[in-house]
Formats: structure tokens, C-alpha cells, sequence
């Protein structure tokens, strides 16, 4: 029953074939469509990226100038360095645990607004503090909450008797990554919820009536109805989140600087101290088209998965 | 028996937004009551929660200290600019694919979603070197391009999304009364994806008003500096005014949240409100 | 299908891309004549928020008095500058008068004039020797000095007085002493140490050098010298057998421990002389004393220099004019008064000989300028290796490799 509703729907979504007439001038349409967006796109961000492939091809002088090309020198130098595994690693868990932290928290916290309840407004008005403060200062923040000398959070703990004695927070990677994790889920929830919660004003009610005269609880209709619609919004949430959270500087650079011994740095912060404190730019360059490549990879993977599941 | 449930889940539910809010609010607490600190508390070991002198001038001293109101005009100018260059060019683009047919659109998808791949960090020389090309360096136009263009990505996959999910019916509906293609888009498409639409507005608005690596780099002039760049006067080389540069973030959240308070309520309108339920 | 598409609008766009940047390579101008009016950039960093109207004040003064120069200023925070300036060099945008830490790197690429095709020989005499000295590559100045800062112990009074120790360590085996007193009787971490990559090579610099060894000689990185082995060895056990410090060194940087400091909760800390003026705002009460920096018996005393430059690029082109704006900055009573704003010392003898007239802590700061080392910034391959050693200590301080398996793993990427 629920899933001839669902199709019927999807139906619907089903672009139409062949809009007017044939001839060309009404095949260009689409195109003109896009034209903005693509002007935009191809001439502020193509132009740049263009310059970093070849610069991570070339051979840069300390001051940053390119002095020719040197094939894939750079990358093999990169990989010489044993950190730069380490890097990886930590680039992997940190993306994958904030994202899907985020993400399974995020859909608790948009069914909670998605409710008619008092205070509503506020809560939501609430959730957006995280996005709309600058991430810089947000991680300051955070840092100074957590900091092992003059940081509020020991005192709480202490206070409330949970600790005697004042936790290092920020010193072993053991403790500051997860410190570090949890400083990303806060900052990526707010966009994640909303992201849901749009996704979940699309439902019609309709479903969930129909859904509760069949007498499915609230955790079926949640996986057999509320799940499957909001595929496309978890997809462009979480496509998104990795890539964001994959090349998040801020944070990490503020709090921990990626020390010690590179046990906290994520490829971006490896790649910010390859680039503008041991001036390597060709190395930073290289290090930031492998971690393109990751990512591309991941995202056609991704949506591949996603989409053939729903066809 | 049914009763009973709906209570605990309404508990349930009470709990849970109580800690969510405590667990958002508290570092911004932490962050106005650091602020609200003389300079010689904010690093009191151990520390204290309150200030033991309550220093609203800290509030106050930040307008003079730097060109605060510069900073947030310049930052608005941005963000709104910004905002509407990228949504202008992602709703007929996000329009296009979700209800065209047309060889490209999955590259062009794709396209978009690399624009997102690389950190701007690493972007940086190349962006200079454009942006300098249009004479824009120490402009705020520059940033305006830039924001705009690293937006797209979200803003044409969100609105897709929605757009798909609306009933084509309804867009040919209107037709048959005899609107034209555009109107039915602005009439009809455009009002029910509302929360769409201010979904992808706020995310962009706030990717612009946060945005500081490109700003940081571009902009020189004091007075045509952003926010984000702008606080920056606050790290000295030895020294960082903590309770400055807290106070100024806690001044840069506000516009932020009364935006978004003004144009929140159009987050639920749209398709539950309207008529597509029956 | 998609794919073929896929591949086809990438290739559009790459093309429109390299014409683009085809263009822009294009078009650079180039200059060199020695002119004396016209408009020049000059970026300067943010040493506090007394920086900016500062230099724009001068700037402004120099300007009325010289109507045919135009300055445009540009006060760029210190944690952003590295980026800023690695922008505006690698897109042939570089400034014309720039405030740096590091100079070397754009000699390499050719990129500075000597100092002395600018300068006049007034101003170039001005600069104490040392000071000067250090901005020579082969024999030539390519920087000269902006400002110094040197580093001397510091020690809380208080802390001293509790724990019944009249006299800052001299030598490092007073140092373990007095260290373990101040841990027996007030239970506070006797001494700071950071090994962070906020400043960690300024420890592994109080160390080596303390100890007889340094960062290069006769021209050749030494890292693993045996001096250096026995001093950083002496600071890691200070760490980790005597825990005389405090608790994280590889997890605190030194701004954050002169807080401490500053709350009475540290016994000493090595640090800048621009110390303080911190404390006077941050912790007026906290009374402490300056001493020299301790050494390994039998060891000269030493104290580590850390100065600024002011660089000039060869693509300006109003040489002339930025000659003249110099002679007008170092202006004894402006640069002295701007010297006082920071906090800094002055690397014109002329204004030191003023300022240790006027005041007895700064003659004491000036007087150490002579045994001043400077960290070898002449090389352009520093940036990179200060990295390489604080990696180097961290390691050791972890205890993930030996002091000396460490060292020989930095000299070799000194050496590769």
C-alpha cells in the first residue's frame, strides 16, 4: 500500500520527455538554462584548479614560482614521507566520523522540528548559532573550553565530581581527536538538519495518514516511509558533508595545529604546512589532487550506489 | 496503553530538545560571558564561570578599536550579493535538470560537484590570478564572484531536488490556463518550493558571511575589509584580544539569526502548507 | 553517453582556462628605474593592534611631506601573512616594500634588490652590525633589519620566595636544582617548555646553543652534532625523568604558557622581551624577575635574537621613493616611538643608545644584543627543517624514537 503511494510519486518526478517540438533551436534551451551557472563556474573556479594540477606537475622555487614541469616528482616525494599515510588515515576517520555522527544525529534532530511544538522557533533559531558563527571563532571557542589550564570543562567536571584531577584534553591524539570529531559534529549538524528537515517538509502528510490507518508504528513508518523519501536529501547532505568535512581546516588548525607528530593532521592541514610553512607548493599541490581523486572517487561511488538503488 | 506511549514520548522528546539546546547554547554562553570579562580574568587559572567584574565596555571599546561598522556593512554587501548572483543562476540551471531532458546534464552535475573538491587554500594562487585579471583585488566584488561560484554547487543540488519533487502536473496545469513556461515557474514552482528556496538562501548567505580564506587574502583595504578578515585586527603577533574578538563574534552572530528568524517560517511553508497534501 | 559529454565539457572548459591564464602570464610589466616620485606598496605585519594606526600615521605624515609619493599600506596579520605574501609572489603581485620574517626564499628566485642600491649610507650605518650582518647572502644585504626581540628567563618572584631560592639558575645543573625545590615546596611546574610548531625550535635552540652546538657550521647543517644529541637529550630527560616542566610540552605553545606564567601557576619560562608589556595588561600583579638564559657549565652565555626584515622587490618601481620613506621611518624618535608601541627593540644602534638612556630593563635587553645568535635564516631551506626539528624533538619527547635516531633523521632531510 505505502509503496504504490511512494511510486505514484515518483511517477510524477519522472521529467518529461521532449518538451516542445523538435528542431534545434528547442534542443539549446536546456543549455541556456545552465548557461549562468556554468560562465560562473568554468571561468572563477576551472581557471584555478586548472593552475593547481600544474602545479602539482611542476617544479616550484621556495617563493612559490613555477620553474617547468617535472612529471610526477612531487608526488613520489610525497609519498616518501611516511606521515603522509598517517595523514591519510586520520583524514579517513575524521571524515567518516563526523559525517556520519552528524548525519544519524541530524535526522533525530529534524523529525524533533519537523513537530508542532511551543518554542519551536527558538530551537530552530538555536541550531543555526554553530553555522552562523565564523568557524575560526567557533573552534576557539572550543578550544578554550577544553584547554587542560584555564578551560571551563575541567572545572565542570570537577565541579560536578566526575573528575579529581584536570584531564590534558588537547595533548594525546587518543583524547584531542575525538575532542576534535566532536568540535566537527557540532559544526556540521546545523547544516545537515536543515538540509533533512527541507527534505522532510516535502513528505505529504497524506503518506503518514494512510501509513497510521494501516497501523504501521513509528519506527516502520519511519524506515518504510520517512526513510526512502528523504534518499535525496540525505544523499546531497552527505555527498556534501564529505566533501566538506574532508577539506575542514579551521577547526583543526586552531585547536591542535595537527601536533604532535602529525597524529592530528588531516590532509588539509598537512597540506597548509607543506605549502606556507616548509614551501613546498608543488608538493601541496600533488597533495591536493590525490585527495580530489579520493574524493571524486567516493562521490561517483556514492551516487552511483544511491541512484541504482532507487531505480 | 496508547496513552501511556504518547507520554514517554513526549518526554522523551521534552529531554531531548532540552539538551540540544543546552549542548548549542553552552560555548556560546562560555562565549558572552568571556567577552563580558576584564582582560586579566580571561585566563584565570583555575578560571570561573562568571566574570568577578562584569565588563560591558568590552561591548562598547570593540566600535573604536576597529571599524566595526565597515566590517559588517562590507560583510551584508557580500552575503547578499552573493547570494542572490548564486541563486540567480541556480534556479534556471536546477529548473533545467529536473525537468528537462538534456545530453550533459549528468556532466554537468558532475561539474558542479568538483568545483566543490578542492580546498580553497590550495586554490588560492589561482583565484588571485583571476580575480586580478577582472581588476577586482581589494574589491568586494571579487569576493561577491567567488562566493557565488563556490555556492553553486549546493544551491543547484538542493533546488533540483526539490523542484523534482513537486508534481509536474501542477506546472502543466498552468500552462493549460495559458501562462507561459517562465510564468509557471514563477508562479507556481518557485512558491511551493519555498523551503528549497530558503534552504539554499540561508546556505549561501552563510557560506558568504563565513567565508575568510579568499576574503583573507584579496581584500587589503581596512575599511573595505569583512568581518571574518576584519577581527583578524584582534591577533596580534604576541597577543590576542580574546574578549575583543569574542564580543565581535557575539555582535557578527546577531544579523545572522534575525535573517534567518525573518525568513524562517517560510522553512514550513511550501508543500505542507499548500495545496499539493490533497 | 554521459561520460563522452563529461569528457567534452571538461575539455571546453580547460580550454577556456588556459587561454585565460595564457593571457594573464602575459601581460607583466616590468620596471627598474630609479624613481623618486610615484606609488609604491609597502606591507607590514600586525605586530599588535597599536601596528596600524601607527604605520599609517607615519605614512601620512611622510606623505604630506613628500606630495609626489603615494603609499599604499597594507597591515596584514601575522598568522595569515606566510599566505598572503606566497599569493601576491607567485602571481607576479609581489609588494614593493614588504615586513617579513623570512627574505631568503625570494633571493633564491631573484626576486629582492640589494638593500644598498636603495638605502642611503646614513641609514645603512645606523643598523647594529650584527643585526645587519644577518641579512648578507654572499657577502650582499638583500633584507636589512626591521626590529628585534631577544629572549631572556623570566622568573615568578612569588614562586621563588615560597620555595626559598634567592638566585635564577645559571648553569643547567643549578637549573634541575632550583627545579626540584620549586616542585618539592610549592608543588607549581618549576619550568616552561614548548615543542609545538608554534615555536618549538626557539627550546631546541636555547638548548644547542647553550650547549656549545647550533643549527649549521661553516655552512653545513649539523643537527645531529654531538652537542646538539647531549642538549636536547638534557631537555627531554628535564621532561620526562625530572618532570620539571609542565605536564604537555609537544601540546602547549608559548603564548599559552606566558598566561600560565602570568597566573603564578609556572616558576620560569624563557621568553621575548615583549613579555612584559603582556603581563602589564594581562597580569598586573605578577611579579617577576629577568635573568640570562642557563647554560651547560663552563659554556659563554648566549640569547637568542629574533629580528624582522624589511625587504625590497625588484619589480618596483620607485626605488627612489622607498629610499626616502626609509630614511623618514627610521627617524630616530618615530622608529623609537614605535619601538615603544610593540614592545620591540631596535636594531638602529642610534635609537638604542636613546631607549637604554631612558630606561634600565631596556639597557638590560640591549646589552644582550652582542651575545645575540640569530636562528639561520640565510638559508632558504630553514623554513622546511624548522619543522623537521620540532618533529625531531616531539619524537624524542614521546618517546617514539631516541634523541640521537631523531636528530640523524632531521640532518638527513637537511642533507637530502
Amino acid at each position: 500500500m505505502n509503496d504504490t503511494v511512494v511510486t505514484s510519486l515518483q511517477h510524477n518526478n519522472k521529467t518529461i520527455k521532449g518538451i516542445g517540438k523538435k528542431g534545434k533551436i528547442k534542443k539549446l534551451i536546456p543549455y541556456l538554462w545552465i548557461a549562468p551557472s556554468v560562465l560562473l563556474i568554468a571561468v572563477i573556479i576551472f581557471v584555478p584548479i586548472l593552475e593547481l594540477f600544474l602545479t602539482s606537475f611542476s617544479k616550484v622555487s621556495l617563493a612559490g614560482i613555477r620553474k617547468g614541469l617535472i612529471g610526477f616528482g612531487n608526488f613520489k616525494d610525497l609519498f616518501s614521507d611516511k606521515a603522509f599515510l598517517i595523514v591519510l588515515k586520520n583524514t579517513l576517520v575524521w571524515t567518516i566520523a563526523v559525517v556520519g555522527i552528524s548525519t544519524v544525529l541530524s535526522i533525530g534532530i529534524a523529525l524533533i522540528l519537523n513537530k508542532k511544538f511551543p518554542g519551536r522557533r527558538i530551537v530552530r533559531a538555536v541550531l543555526i548559532f554553530p553555522w552562523a558563527t565564523s568557524l575560526i571563532i567557533t573552534a576557539a571557542m572550543w578550544k578554550y573550553i577544553f584547554d587542560f589550564n584555564y578551560g571551563i570543562m575541567n572545572l565542570i567536571l570537577q565541579k560536578a565530581g566526575i573528575i579529581k584531577e584536570n584531564i590534558y584534553w588537547l595533548a594525546k591524539p587518543e583524547i584531542s581527536f575525538p575532542v576534535l570529531i566532536w568540535v566537527g559534529i557540532f559544526v556540521t549538524i546545523p547544516f545537515t538538519s536543515f538540509v533533512i528537515l527541507a527534505g522532510l517538509q516535502t513528505i505529504p502528510i497524506v503518506l503518514y495518514e494512510s501509513g497510521s490507518i494501516d497501523g504501521a508504528s513509528g519506527w516502520r513508518s519511519f524506515c518504510y516511509i520517512t526513510l526512502p523519501l528523504l534518499k535525496e536529501s540525505l544523499t546531497v547532505s552527505t555527498v556534501l558533508n564529505v566533501i566538506y568535512v574532508f577539506n575542514s581546516f579551521p577547526i583543526i588548525w586552531t585547536i591542535t595545529r595537527g601536533d604532535p607528530l602529525n597524529q592530528t593532521d588531516t590532509v588539509v592541514t598537512y597540506l597548509y604546512k607543506m605549502a606556507f610553512q616548509a614551501n613546498k607548493m608543488g608538493q601541496a599541490a600533488a597533495v591536493s589532487v590525490i585527495s580530489f581523486l579520493i574524493l571524486l572517487a567516493f562521490s561517483i561511488l556514492y551516487v552511483s550506489i544511491v541512484m541504482r538503488r532507487s531505480d | 496503553m496508547h496513552s501511556r506511549k504518547i507520554t514517554i514520548g513526549k518526554c522523551l522528546m521534552v529531554v531531548s530538545v532540552i539538551v540540544l539546546l543546552v549542548v548549542l547554547l553552552f560555548p556560546y554562553v562560555v562565549m558572552v560571558l568571556t567577552a563580558l570579562k576584564p582582560k586579566s580574568e580571561v585566563y584565570a587559572i583555575p578560571p570561573h564561570f562568571l566574570p568577578k567584574v562584569w565588563t560591558p565596555g568590552n561591548f562598547i571599546d570593540i566600535w573604536e578599536k576597529v571599524m566595526l561598522v565597515n566590517f559588517i556593512t562590507n560583510t551584508i554587501f557580500v552575503a547578499s550579493l552573493s547570494t542572490i548572483i548564486a541563486l540567480i543562476c541556480a534556479i534556471p540551471a536546477a529548473y533545467a535538470l529536473a525537468r528537462m531532458r538534456f545530453k550533459g546534464s549528468k556532466a554537468y552535475l558532475y561539474m558542479i560537484i568538483i568545483t566543490q573538491m578542492f580546498s580553497p587554500i590550495v586554490l588560492l594562487v589561482g583565484l588571485y590570478r583571476i580575480i586580478g585579471m577582472f581588476g577586482l583585488i581589494d574589491s568586494l566584488w571579487g569576493l561577491v564572484l567567488v562566493d557565488a561560484a563556490f555556492n553553486q554547487a549546493f544551491a543547484v543540488w538542493i533546488l533540483r531536488g526539490y523542484f523534482a519533487s513537486i508534481p509536474y502536473e501542477l506546472e502543466q496545469a498552468a500552462w493549460i490556463d495559458g501562462c507561459s513556461k517562465w510564468q509557471a515557474l514563477r508562479k507556481v514552482l518557485l512558491p511551493l518550493s519555498a523551503p528549497g528556496i530558503i534552504t539554499a538562501l540561508i546556505f549561501v548567505f552563510i557560506a558568504a558571511w563565513n567565508e575568510f580564506t579568499v576574503a583573507l587574502t584579496i581584500m587589503s583595504t581596512e575599511h573595505l575589509k569583512p568581518l571574518t578578515v576584519g577581527i583578524y585586527a584582534f591577533f596580534g603577533r604576541y597577543d590576542i584580544q580574546w574578549q575583543y574578538l569574542f564580543a565581535t563574534s557575539a555582535i557578527a552572530t546577531v544579523p545572522v539569526i534575525v535573517l534567518f528568524l525573518l525568513i524562517e517560517k517560510h522553512l514550513i511553508s511550501g508543500l505542507t502548507a499548500g495545496g499539493v497534501k490533497e | 553517453m554521459s561520460k563522452k559529454k563529461l569528457l567534452g565539457t571538461l575539455a571546453l572548459v580547460i580550454c577556456i582556462a588556459m587561454v585565460a591564464g595564457l593571457l594573464l602570464t602575459g601581460c607583466q610589466g616590468a620596471g627598474g628605474k630609479k624613481g623618486e616620485s610615484g606609488k609604491f606598496t609597502f606591507v607590514i605585519a600586525q605586530y599588535s593592534n597599536a601596528t596600524e594606526p601607527f604605520a599609517r600615521k607615519v605614512v601620512e605624515d611622510f606623505q604630506k611631506e613628500n606630495k609626489n609619493i603615494e603609499i599604499d599600506l597594507q597591515v596584514v596579520g601575522w598568522d595569515i601573512i606566510e599566505q598572503k605574501i606566497n599569493t601576491m609572489v607567485s602571481t607576479k603581485q609581489a609588494p614593493d616594500l614588504l615586513n617579513f620574517s623570512y627574505f631568503s626564499r625570494f633571493v633564491e628566485d631573484d626576486l629582492l634588490m640589494e638593500v644598498e642600491e636603495v638605502i642611503s649610507p646614513e641609514l645603512k650605518e645606523k643598523f647594529y652590525d650584527s643585526f645587519y650582518d644577518a641579512c648578507k647572502i654572499d657577502g650582499k644585504a638583500y633584507a636589512m633589519p626591521f626590529l628585534a626581540s631577544i629572549r631572556s628567563l623570566y622568573y615568578n618572584k612569588a614562586v621563588f620566595e615560597q620555595a626559598g631560592i634567592t638566585e635564577p639558575p645559571k648553569t643547567w645543573s643549578e637549573l634541575i636544582d632550583v627545579c626540584k625545590v620549586i616542585k618539592e615546596k610549592t608543588g607549581i611546574d618549576p619550568f616552561g617548555i614548548e615543542m609545538t610548531n608554534f615555536e618549538g625550535q626557539a627550546f631546541f635552540a636555547y638548548f644547542i646553543w647553550g650547549n656549545g652546538g647550533d643549527f649549521k657550521r661553516d655552512g653545513k647543517w649539523v643537527i645531529n652534532s654531538p652537542e646538539n644529541i647531549e642538549a636536547v637529550q638534557f631537555m627531554v630527560d628535564l621532561i620526562n625523568k625530572e618532570k620539571a616542566t609542565n605536564p604537555q610540552p609537544t601540546a602547549i605553545n608559548r603564548d599559552e604558557l606566558q598566561k600560565v606564567f602570568g597566573q603564578g601557576k609556572l616558576g620560569m619560562l624563557i621568553t621575548a622581551n615583549f613579555f612584559p608589556t603582556i603581563l602589564k595588561s594581562e597580569a598586573p600583579d605578577c611579579e617577576y624577575g629577568i635573568a640570562p638564559i642557563p647554560v651547560n657549565e663552563g659554556k659563554p652565555p648566549m640569547s637568542l635574537g629574533v629580528q624582522d626584515f624589511l625587504m625590497i622587490f625588484n619589480s618596483t618601481k620607485v626605488p627612489g621613493a622607498i629610499g626616502k620613506f626609509l630614511d623618514f621611518f627610521f627617524e630616530d624618535s618615530r622608529y623609537e616611538e614605535f619601538m615603544n608601541i610593540e614592545g620591540m627593540l631596535p636594531a638602529t644602534e642610534t635609537a638604542g643608545k636613546i631607549m637604554a638612556g631612558k630606561d634600565e630593563t631596556i639597557k638590560q635587553f640591549i646589552d644582550l644584543l652582542p651575545v645575540a645568535k640569530f636562528y639561520p635564516l640565510t638559508d632558504p631551506k630553514y623554513g622546511e627543517m624548522r619543522l623537521e626539528i620540532i618533529k625531531a624533538c616531539q619524537e624524542a619527547i614521546l618517546g617514539e624514537k631516541t634523541v640521537e635516531q631523531a636528530l640523524n633523521d632531521a640532518q638527513k632531510k637537511a642533507e637530502g
